[in-house]
C-alpha cells in the first residue's frame, strides 16, 4: 500500500495564480479594513463564562473579521476565562486572555498572530530572515509532493519535493500558508521554530459554502434563490433503495405522489412535481413526457427520469432542488417545473483507495389496506342478496347445486387467501465498488455497480449493472475532466399479471387441483354464470414481459483559468440509449380462451419494440469575478446547444401455439390488419446566458440573469424566448447592530422573480407537415396529405415565479427557512378548437393560465452537540402548503370538459374538469344526502337545492380537493460515539380523496367476484336500514361520481427509520487498513395511519423495505 | 486589453453562431415531410395534388356519402327499413340521431380538409412557377382552383339554402388559422364562378382539349379522371344553373355538347350489352367528364350493393324501380335498367359499381362525378320556354343512347318537359348523388315517390356544432 505520490513538475505558476486569486480576494478585502483597524478601535461584545480561550478567539474572529492565527494546543492549556461586556476593545480582550501566560500576540497587516512571547520587545525592528525546513503530509502521514508553501503577505514561497520536504527562508515571526489541491490549507505561525511537521486534512470540498447549480456554482452567502441541498448522508437516512424514495422522505416541496395503482412496482417511475402542477393534465397525449416533471441535471447534463431512477444512490454526493426563478434561471428555457441537480462523487487525490458499499434489503408486501371478505362472509352475502334464487324451478336447480357446491367447499375449510398468492418477500442487493487514485495533477477513478431488485410481486425484477470511469487531469491552468458511464437495465414484469385480478377472486375457490398442480378453471361466478380462470395459471406458462435499455454517457469538462479573474469552462456531453420491449403471451394463456374455429391458429401474441435515443449537448461559459474592496462581482456569460434524437418501432405478431416457441420468428403471421408502427422526434435548442451576482460587504447582494433561447419545437416566427430573473437579498446578521448578537447567528432575507420555460412537448407541433398515403393510390400514384395546421406564432410556455424567503440561525441551535411563493404559468400550450372549415379541428396555441401559490418551511433544532464524542441531536420539521388555481382556459379545454361531463354519466369515478377559478385537483361530484333508509336509493342535491334520486351531470360541484392543505415531514437524528438513529415521519393534513375502493369493491361490487367486507356489513338490505351503501344487489347499477365517497384525508406515515454505526473508535478498523467502516439499517414504510380506508396498490402492492448497508473505505 | 479583445472575439463568435443557427433549428422530421420541403419541386406539387383526389375518394366523401350513400338516401333512392346506416338518414333525423349527425359532420370536415390541402398548393404555387416543366404549372393550378370551386359548390348544395341571400358556408381561400366567415349564397356562387373561370383559363392548355385523354406521362394520363377543362365547363354550367343564370349555364353546357361526340362519345351498345361482365362499361366511362378513381371500389361495392350483408345492402323495391324506368311504356330496354341494375328477389340493386374479376382496365374503379348527359339536361332545362323543340331534342338524344327507341312527343308543354327532365335525372344518376341537388334546386315539393313536403329542414344540412360555436 505504501506508495509515494508521483513527482510532478512544480505547478508554481498555476498555484501561485490560484493563491493570488484567493489571496487577492482576502487581501483586497482586508487591506481596506486594515486601515479601519489602525484608525478606529474595533470593539466586541462578549458574554462568556468559563470558556476555553479558543472559544473566545473564535468569537473575536467572528465579530471583528480579523484573521487570528494560533495554535490550539498552546492556547487550550490556558485557564478558562470569564468575559462579559459590551463594546470591549479587542486588544483589551486579547490582553486579558493572554495575561500571565507565555503567549503574546502581534498584529501584522490584518492578521493577529498569537504565539510564544519572544525575548525581544515589540518594537519595530528590521525583519530578520530565518531558514526553515519541514515536511508536508496528509492525515495518514503520506508525503504530499508539490504542496505549495508561501509566506503570508508576500510572494515568497516554495514547493515541496516528492517526499513532501521543503526548505526556504522567511521573515522571522512570519506565518506560512501551506496549500495542496483537495486539502484544507493551513496557516502556521513560525514562532521561532525552524523545523515543522505539517499535516493537511482532506478538504470536505467547497460544496458546503456553495450552491450547486450544475452550470456554475454560486456562493451560498450571497445567493438570492430558493434551493434545498441534500447531502448523501441525508439521502441515506431517507432510504437506500432508490433516490426518489429517499427524496420523498426528505423534501416535501418535491411532491412525489403515491401511485395508488402501481404501488411499489420497481419498474414504474413515480409522478412528481415541484411547487404544484404548472400544466394541464395530459388527457390527449400532447406531451412527450409527463407535463409537470422537473428537469434532472446530473453532473451538468440533463438526464431522463428513468436513468435518474436507476442511478446508484451510493454514488450521489449531493442533490440540490432549485425552486424559484433566481435558482432555476440558468436552465431558464427548460426549468419551469423546477430543477433537480445531482452531483455524483468526484475522485479525490490520494493513494489507491477502495470504496465498497453493499446493501441488502428485504421487501415485504404491505396488504394492510385490503379488507376483503372471507369465504363464509362472501357466500353468505351471495345467498342473502339472492344470487342463487331463481323463480323458475328448472333454472333454479342449477343455481342451487352451484350454491351447495360452494357451500361444501366452505365447509371443507377452503378459504383461499388470494392476496398472498402472487406476492413474495423480495430480496434486493446493491453493490458498489470503487477504486480511486491520483494526485493534484492526474486523478483516476473507476466504479462498478450492480443492483438486483426483486419486487414484491413474484417474478417482477429490475436488474441494473454498469460501470463508470473518471479521469481528471490538470495541466498548468487547464483542468480536464472526463466521466464515462455505462448502464444496463433489465426490467422484468411479473408473469402473475395484475394484482387486482387476485384481489377479486372468491375465497371459496381453490388454487390447486388435488394433485397439487395449479388449477386453470376456478369456477362459475354466481350471478352471470361466467367462467372464471385462474390468473396464476398464466404464471406457469412461459410468458414474457420485459423491457431493457443500455446507455452510454460520456461527459467532458474543460476549465481554463485565464487569469485570477477570468475562467472559461466548456462541457460536452453525449449519451446514447438503446431500449427494447418484449411481450409474449402463448396460445394457452387465459386471454385466448374465447378463440375458436379459424381463430384457433391466431392464439398467442408477441409484441416487440425497439428504440433508441441520443442526446448531444454542449456549453461554453465565461466566468469573470472581481473583488474591489467591499464589492464582490461575479458574472457569467455562456452559450449552449443541444440536440435530442429519438425513434422507436413496434412489431406485433400473432399465432404462437406453444409456449416453448418464445421467439417472434415462430409467429404464424403479423397481427390482423397490423403494420409496424413507431415514432420519431428531433429537438434542437440553442441558447445564450448572462448572469450577474453582486454583493456589497456581504450585506447586500443581488442576482440578475437573462437567458435567450431558441427551440425547434416552436413556430418559425416565435422560436426565441427570453427568460430573465432578478433577485436581491440582505444578510442582516452582517450588519453592525447584529454583530455579536448571541441570539441571531444568521439572518438573511431574499426575494426573486423571473421567468422560466418548459419544453416537454411533442417535437413537431408547430410545423406544417405532409404524410404520404401508403395504402391509398390515385390512378396508381401516391399522394400526400396535410397533418394539421401549423402555428408560426407558437411560442414558449412560461412560468413567472415570485419568491420571498428567509433564512435564519438562532441561539446557535435553531435554523429556520421560510419561503413564500406565487407562480403563474402563462401562455400555456393547449389545443385551440377551430371551426372545422379551417380544414382541421384544432391546432396548438398559447392560451391558458394556472397559478400555484404556497408556503414552504423548515425548522431544524440541533442540541447536545459535543464534537469530541461525535454527539448531536437534531429535530426537524418541514412542510409545504400549495394552492392551485386555473385562471384561464382555452375553448378546447372547455369542450374537453363538456365531453368529460358526457363520459361521467357512465363512469364510476369523478373525472377531471377544467373550470376557471377552480383547482386542477378539484373532485367534481354530485352532492349527496346519503342513502334513503326507506327506499335504499341515494338522495342527491340539485343545483337549485331541491332533492332528487336522479343523478345529473349538471349538478356536479367541487366536493373536495385532491391535494393536501399542508404536507411535510418531521423527525429526529441522534448521533453518539458513532451510533446514529434517525426517524422520519411524513404527515399530510387537509384535502380529500375519492374512495374508489368503496365504489368498486363495495357498492358496485360484482357478486361474481370477491368484495370488500364492508359490503357484507354496511349495505342497505331492507327498509329501515340506516347505512352507508346502496343495496348492492344482483343488478349492478353503476355508482356515479357522488360526494358520498369524497372523504377527508389526513395521514401520518412513519416512513423511514434508520440505525447506523461508524466503527471509527475500534482499533481493528485501522489494523485492517480501513479508513472508514460504517454499517446502517434502514426501515421504510414502517406504518401508516390514515383517516381513509382505501385499497392502496391495486395493480401492484406497496412494499415495506428493510435494508442493511455496509460501507467500507480501504 | 487582452480581456476586451477576447470579449470582442466571443461576441463575434456568438453573432456568427446565431446567424447560422436559424437553419439548424429548422428540424426536418424523418417520417413526415415539411410542407416547405415537399413544395420545393414539381413532383412535390404533383404528390400534393394527387393527395387531394385521394382525400376526395374517402367513403365519408365521394367514395360513398356524397354519391350513392348519404345524399341518395336522403333523396329516397332506397328502401332503407332494414338498413342500419341509412334508415335514419332517409327519415331526415339529422339532429336527433348522433350517427347521422356524425355522417354530416364528417362530410363537412372531410370537404374542408380537402380544401385545406388544395389551398396549400394554391398558396405556394405562384412563387414557385419556375419549378415547373411543360404546362404542369397551369394544369396543377387549374385543377386545384377547379377542385376548390367544386368542393365548395357541393358544400353549398348540401349546407346552403336555395335562397341565396341567406348565410351559407365559408369560402376558404387560404390555409391559415384565421377563421373565414360564412357568406351569403350569392357571394359564394360568385367566388365559385371566379375560381372556375380562373381554372378554365389555366386549363386552356389541357391536352384533353385536343382529345388526348391518355398519355405516356403518368401524371397526364386519364384526364377524364381528373379535373380537366371540360369538367370545369360542366361544373360551371351546373353552378350558373344554381344561380338561375340560364344564359351562361347554356353557354357553358354547349361548349361541352359541341365537342361531345369527338371527346366524350356516347356509350356503344356493344360495350354495355357485352356478354361477359368484365367487358361491360357499367359507368359509361367514355361519357365521363370527370370520374373519381376509387382503387378499392370493389370492396365498397361489395359492402353496400352486390354481396352486402342484409343490414347494409342498398336496394329499391321492384315496383318503384320499374315504375321509375317506365317499363310499361318506353323503358323496358333501357340500358340503365337492364345492365346497371339487377333484380335480386323482389328488389333492384345498383350494379353500376360492380367490379367483376379481371374487369377491363378502362372501365374499372370509377365513380362518375359529372357526365356529358347532364349537359344535355342542362341545355334542355335552359331551353324550356325558350325553344321547347330544342329541349326535347336534347332529351331525345340521351334517350336514344340509352336504348329508349321511342322519342318524346314534340308537342310536350313546358311542365311535361320539366317532368321528363326529372325522370331522366332519376334514371341517369342512380348512385351518383345528383337527384338530391336537382330536387332541391328546382324546389320539388317531394322527393320522387315520397310523401313528406320538403323544406329547408330537410334540404339544408345542419352545420357542425364547432362551426357554429367557433366560426364567424
Amino acid at each position: 500500500m505504501k506508495k509515494k505520490h508521483i513527482k510532478m513538475v512544480p505547478l508554481k505558476n498555476f498555484l501561485r495564480g490560484c493563491f493570488r486569486k484567493e489571496g487577492l480576494l482576502i487581501l483586497l478585502f482586508l487591506s481596506f479594513s486594515a486601515n479601519l483597524i489602525a484608525q478606529t478601535v474595533q470593539t466586541v461584545s462578549l458574554n462568556l463564562k468559563n470558556a476555553p480561550v479558543s472559544t473566545v478567539i473564535d468569537a473575536l474572529t467572528k465579530q471583528t473579521k480579523l484573521h487570528i492565527i494560533y495554535n490550539h494546543e498552546e492556547v487550550n492549556v490556558l485557564p478558562k476565562v470569564n468575559i462579559k461586556g459590551k463594546n470591549l476593545p479587542f486588544r483589551k480582550v486579547l490582553d486579558q486572555i493572554l495575561a500571565g501566560s507565555k503567549l503574546a500576540y502581534s498584529i501584522q497587516e490584518n492578521t493577529i498572530i498569537i504565539g510564544p512571547k519572544t525575548n525581544k520587545d515589540e518594537k519595530i525592528v528590521e525583519p530578520k530572515k530565518v531558514s526553515i525546513s519541514g515536511v508536508v503530509t496528509d492525515e495518514n502521514k503520506l508525503p504530499l509532493g508539490s504542496a505549495n508553501i508561501v509566506e503570508m503577505g508576500t510572494e515568497n514561497g516554495t514547493v515541496a519535493d516528492e517526499d513532501g520536504l521543503f526548505n526556504f527562508s522567511v521573515t522571522e515571526n512570519a506565518s506560512i500558508k501551506v496549500t495542496f489541491l483537495g486539502m484544507e490549507s493551513q496557516v502556521i505561525p513560525i514562532a521561532g521554530r525552524t523545523s515543522l511537521n505539517i499535516s493537511l486534512k482532506t478538504s470536505s470540498t467547497e460544496i458546503g459554502e456553495m450552491v450547486v447549480t450544475g452550470i456554475f456554482n454560486r456562493r451560498a452567502e450571497s445567493f438570492t434563490g430558493a434551493a434545498t441541498k441534500i447531502t448523501r448522508q441525508e439521502l441515506q437516512r431517507g432510504g437506500v433503495v432508490n433516490i426518489f424514495q429517499s427524496l420523498k422522505n426528505i423534501e416535501p416541496s418535491l411532491n412525489i405522489q403515491d401511485n395508488l395503482a402501481f404501488g411499489s412496482d420497481p419498474n414504474k417511475i413515480p409522478d412528481m412535481q415541484i411547487r404544484g402542477a404548472s400544466s394541464f393534465p395530459d388527457l390527449k397525449g400532447q406531451y412527450a413526457t409527463k407535463p409537470n416533471q422537473p428537469l434532472f441535471i446530473v453532473d451538468g447534463f440533463e438526464m431522463t427520469i428513468e436513468k435518474v431512477s436507476d442511478l446508484d444512490i451510493n454514488r450521489i454526493e449531493t442533490v440540490t432542488i432549485l425552486k424559484d426563478a433566481s435558482a432555476k434561471a440558468l436552465y431558464g428555457s427548460r426549468a419551469a417545473n423546477g430543477v433537480i441537480v445531482i452531483e455524483t462523487e468526484k475522485v479525490k487525490p490520494g493513494e489507491l483507495r477502495i470504496n465498497y458499499t453493499g446493501s441488502v434489503s428485504i421487501e415485504s408486501p404491505d396488504l394492510s389496506s385490503y379488507n376483503v371478505a372471507n369465504a363464509t362472509e362472501k357466500l353468505n352475502l351471495e345467498k342473502q342478496l339472492g344470487a342463487y334464487d331463481r323463480i323458475q324451478p328448472i333454472v333454479g336447480l342449477a343455481y342451487d347445486s352451484l350454491y351447495y357446491a360452494n357451500l361444501k367447499e366452505v365447509q371443507n375449510g377452503v378459504n383461499t387467501d388470494w392476496l398472498s398468492q402472487p406476492v413474495r418477500t423480495g430480496i434486493t442487493n446493491k453493490q458498489t465498488l470503487g477504486f480511486e487514485t491520483g494526485d493534484n495533477r492526474l486523478r483516476v477513478g473507476a466504479n462498478f455497480f450492480m443492483t438486483n431488485t426483486q419486487g414484491v410481486m413474484r417474478g417482477s425484477d429490475r436488474k441494473n449493472m454498469g460501470g463508470s470511469l473518471y479521469v481528471s487531469y490538470r495541466y498548468k491552468n487547464i483542468l480536464f475532466r472526463n466521466q464515462s458511464q455505462y448502464t444496463n437495465v433489465n426490467a422484468i414484469n411479473s408473469p402473475y399479471g395484475d394484482f387486482s385480478e387476485y384481489a377479486k377472486l372468491n375465497p371459496y375457490w381453490r388454487t390447486t387441483n388435488e394433485d397439487g398442480t395449479i388449477r386453470k378453471f376456478l369456477g362459475i361466478g354466481p350471478v352471470l354464470s361466467e367462467d372464471v380462470y385462474n390468473p396464476m395459471y398464466n404464471a406457469t406458462l412461459n410468458t414474457r414481459s420485459t423491457s431493457k435499455y443500455s446507455d452510454i454517457t460520456n461527459n467532458t469538462f474543460l476549465e481554463w483559468f485565464i487569469n485570477e479573474n477570468l475562467k472559461v469552462t466548456g462541457r460536452l456531453g453525449f449519451s446514447n440509449t438503446v431500449n427494447s420491449t418484449e411481450n409474449f403471451l402463448p396460445a394457452n394463456h387465459t386471454n385466448f380462451i374465447g378463440f375458436t374455429g379459424e381463430n384457433l391458429f391466431l392464439k398467442g401474441t408477441y409484441d416487440k419494440g425497439d428504440g433508441k435515443a441520443s442526446m448531444v449537448s454542449s456549453d461554453v461559459n465565461l466566468n469573470y469575478s472581481k473583488v474591489l474592496g467591499k464589492h464582490v462581482l461575479f458574472t457569467n456569460i455562456g452559450l449552449n446547444v443541444r440536440e435530442d434524437n429519438a425513434e422507436s418501432y413496434l412489431h406485433s405478431a400473432i399465432g404462437f401455439p406453444n409456449d416453448k416457441m418464445d421467439n417472434i420468428i415462430f409467429a404464424k403471421q403479423y397481427a390482423l390488419n397490423g403494420k409496424p408502427s413507431g415514432s420519431e422526434s428531433i429537438n434542437r435548442e440553442i441558447g445564450t446566458l448572462g448572469a450577474l451576482n453582486y454583493s456589497f460587504d456581504n450585506r447586500y447582494f443581488a442576482d440578475l440573469s437573462i437567458r435567450y433561447s431558441a427551440s425547434s419545437q416552436f413556430g418559425t416566427d416565435k422560436r426565441w424566448g427570453a427568460f430573465w430573473s432578478a433577485g436581491a437579498g440582505w444578510n442582516i446578521h452582517n450588519e453592525k447592530f447584529l454583530q455579536g448578537s448571541k441570539y441571531i447567528n444568521l439572518l438573511k432575507i431574499r426575494g426573486s422573480l423571473g421567468y422560466t420555460g418548459s419544453q416537454n412537448f411533442n417535437s413537431y407541433q408547430a410545423m406544417l407537415l405532409y404524410d404520404y398515403f401508403v395504402d391509398n393510390s390515385y390512378q396508381g400514384m401516391l399522394g400526400t396529405f396535410l397533418n394539421g395546421l401549423a402555428n408560426k406564432d407558437l411560442k414558449w410556455q412560461q412560468r413567472l415565479d415570485y419568491n420571498v424567503g428567509l433564512d435564519a440561525e438562532l441561539f446557535d441551535h435553531l435554523s429556520l427557512r421560510l419561503d413564500f411563493y406565487n407562480a403563474i404559468t402563462t401562455n400555456l400550450l393547449t389545443d385551440i378548437t377551430t371551426p372545422p372549415s379551417l380544414g382541421f379541428e384544432s391546432y396548438r396555441a398559447n392560451l391558458g393560465q394556472i397559478r400555484n401559490s404556497g408556503v414552504e418551511f423548515r425548522a431544524n433544532y440541533r442540541t447536545l452537540v459535543n464534537s469530541a464524542n461525535r454527539q448531536s441531536l437534531n429535530f426537524f420539521v418541514s412542510g409545504v402548503a400549495n394552492k392551485n388555481k386555473i385562471q384561464k382556459i382555452s375553448n378546447s379545454l372547455q369542450s374537453l370538459t363538456n365531453s368529460q361531463d358526457q363520459l361521467s354519466r357512465t363512469s364510476n369515478r369523478p373525472l377531471v374538469r377544467f373550470e376557471e377559478g377552480q383547482s386542477l385537483d378539484a373532485i367534481w361530484a354530485v352532492p349527496s344526502m346519503g342513502i334513503d333508509p326507506a327506499t335504499g336509493k341515494e338522495i342527491f342535491v340539485k343545483k337549485d337545492g331541491t332533492l332528487t334520486d336522479i343523478w345529473d351531470a349538471n349538478d356536479k360541484v367541487v366536493s373536495g380537493i385532491n391535494q393536501a392543505k399542508i404536507m411535510g415531514n418531521m423527525g429526529l437524528n441522534f448521533e453518539f460515539k458513532g451510533f446514529s438513529l434517525g426517524v422520519i415521519v411524513l404527515y399530510r393534513m387537509g384535502g380529500q380523496i375519492y374512495n374508489q375502493t368503496l365504489v368498486d369493491k363495495v357498492e358496485n361490487a360484482q357478486l361474481n367476484y370477491n368484495v370488500d367486507s364492508r359490503a357484507y356489513y354496511d349495505s342497505w338490505k331492507k327498509p329501515g336500514d340506516n347505512v352507508l351503501f346502496k343495496n348492492i344487489g344482483v343488478s349492478n347499477a353503476n355508482t356515479l361520481a357522488t360526494s358520498r365517497f369524497v372523504q377527508d384525508l389526513s395521514e401520518f406515515d412513519i416512513s423511514a427509520l434508520n440505525l447506523g454505526y461508524d466503527f471509527y473508535r475500534h482499533g481493528f478498523v485501522k489494523k485492517m487498513k480501513l479508513q472508514r467502516l460504517r454499517a446502517m439499517l434502514n426501515l421504510n414504510e414502517v406504518k401508516k395511519f390514515s383517516t381513509v380506508r382505501i385499497e392502496r396498490g391495486t395493480s401492484y402492492p406497496f412494499a415495506r423495505h428493510f435494508a442493511f448497508t455496509l460501507m467500507a473505505n480501504f | 486589453m487582452k480581456n476586451s479583445l477576447s470579449t470582442v472575439l466571443l461576441l463575434l463568435f456568438i453573432f456568427l453562431f446565431a446567424s447560422s443557427c436559424k437553419k439548424w433549428l429548422d428540424v426536418q422530421p424523418r417520417t413526415k415531410v415539411k410542407s416547405s420541403v415537399l413544395l420545393k419541386s414539381e413532383q412535390g406539387y404533383k404528390d400534393a395534388l394527387i393527395g387531394c383526389y385521394s382525400l376526395m375518394k374517402s367513403q365519408s366523401l365521394y367514395g360513398r356519402e356524397l354519391t350513392f350513400g348519404f345524399v341518395d338516401a336522403v333523396a329516397q333512392q332506397y328502401d332503407t327499413y332494414n338498413n342500419a346506416t341509412y334508415n335514419n338518414v332517409s327519415q331526415f333525423k339529422y339532429l336527433t340521431e348522433a350517427p347521422v349527425r356524425n355522417q354530416i359532420d364528417n362530410i363537412w370536415k372531410g370537404m374542408y380538409n380537402t380544401i385545406a390541402n388544395v389551398n396549400n398548393i394554391l398558396d405556394n404555387i405562384d412563387k414557385d412557377k419556375a419549378l415547373f416543366t411543360g404546362n404542369n404549372y397551369e394544369l396543377i393550378k387549374g385543377e386545384a382552383l377547379a377542385l376548390r370551386a367544386f368542393l365548395h359548390f357541393d358544400l353549398l348544395r348540401l349546407f346552403g339554402s336555395t335562397n341565396l341571400t341567406k348565410l351559407s358556408i365559408p369560402y376558404v381561400r387560404t390555409l391559415s388559422t384565421e377563421v373565414t366567415p360564412r357568406e351569403a349564397g350569392n357571394l359564394v356562387i360568385e367566388l365559385i364562378l371566379k375560381d372556375l373561370q380562373d381554372a378554365a383559363a389555366n386549363l386552356n392548355v389541357d391536352p384533353i382539349k385536343k382529345g388526348l385523354k391518355s398519355s405516356t406521362d403518368e401524371f397526364l394520363n386519364n384526364r377524364h379522371q381528373r379535373m380537366n377543362y371540360f369538367a370545369v365547363k360542366g361544373i360551371t354550367a351546373r353552378a350558373y344553373l344554381w344561380k338561375n343564370d340560364k344564359v351562361n349555364a347554356l353557354a357553358n353546357a354547349m361548349e361541352v355538347i359541341n365537342i361531345g361526340n369527338q371527346i366524350f362519345p356516347w356509350i356503344q351498345t356493344a360495350n354495355i350489352a357485352a356478354t361477359a361482365d368484365k367487358d361491360k362499361d357499367l359507368t359509361f366511362s367514355t361519357e365521363n367528364l370527370f370520374a373519381l378513381n376509387v382503387f378499392d371500389l370493389k370492396t365498397i361495392a361489395n359492402t353496400w350493393f352486390i354481396s352486402a350483408l342484409p343490414q347494409n345492402q342498398l336496394f329499391r323495391g321492384s315496383y318503384y324501380y320499374e315504375e321509375m324506368f317506365e317499363t310499361n311504356t318506353v323503358g323496358s330496354n333501357d340500358y340503365r335498367l337492364l345492365f346497371t341494375s339487377r333484380l335480386v328477389n323482389y328488389d333492384y340493386v345498383l350494379y353500376k359499381y360492380y367490379q367483376p374479376e379481371n374487369y377491363k382496365k378502362a372501365y374499372s374503379e370509377m365513380i362518375p362525378l359529372i357526365r356529358r348527359s347532364e349537359m344535355n339536361y342542362i341545355a334542355a332545362e335552359c331551353n324550356v320556354g325558350v325553344d321547347n323543340q330544342k329541349a326535347i331534342d336534347y332529351l331525345n338524344e340521351v334517350r336514344l343512347n340509352r336504348g329508349i327507341t321511342i322519342p318524346l312527343d314534340n308537342n310536350l308543354n313546358e311542365a311535361a318537359i320539366r317532368e321528363e327532365i326529372l325522370k331522366e335525372y332519376r334514371k341517369e344518376f342512380q348512385g351518383e348523388g345528383q337527384i338530391f341537388a336537382y330536387c332541391k334546386r328546382t324546389k320539388q315539393e317531394f322527393f320522387p315517390t315520397h310523401y313528406i313536403t320538403l323544406t329547408d329542414l330537410h334540404l339544408v344540412m345542419p352545420l357542425p356544432d364547432n362551426e357554429v360555436e367557433f366560426g364567424k
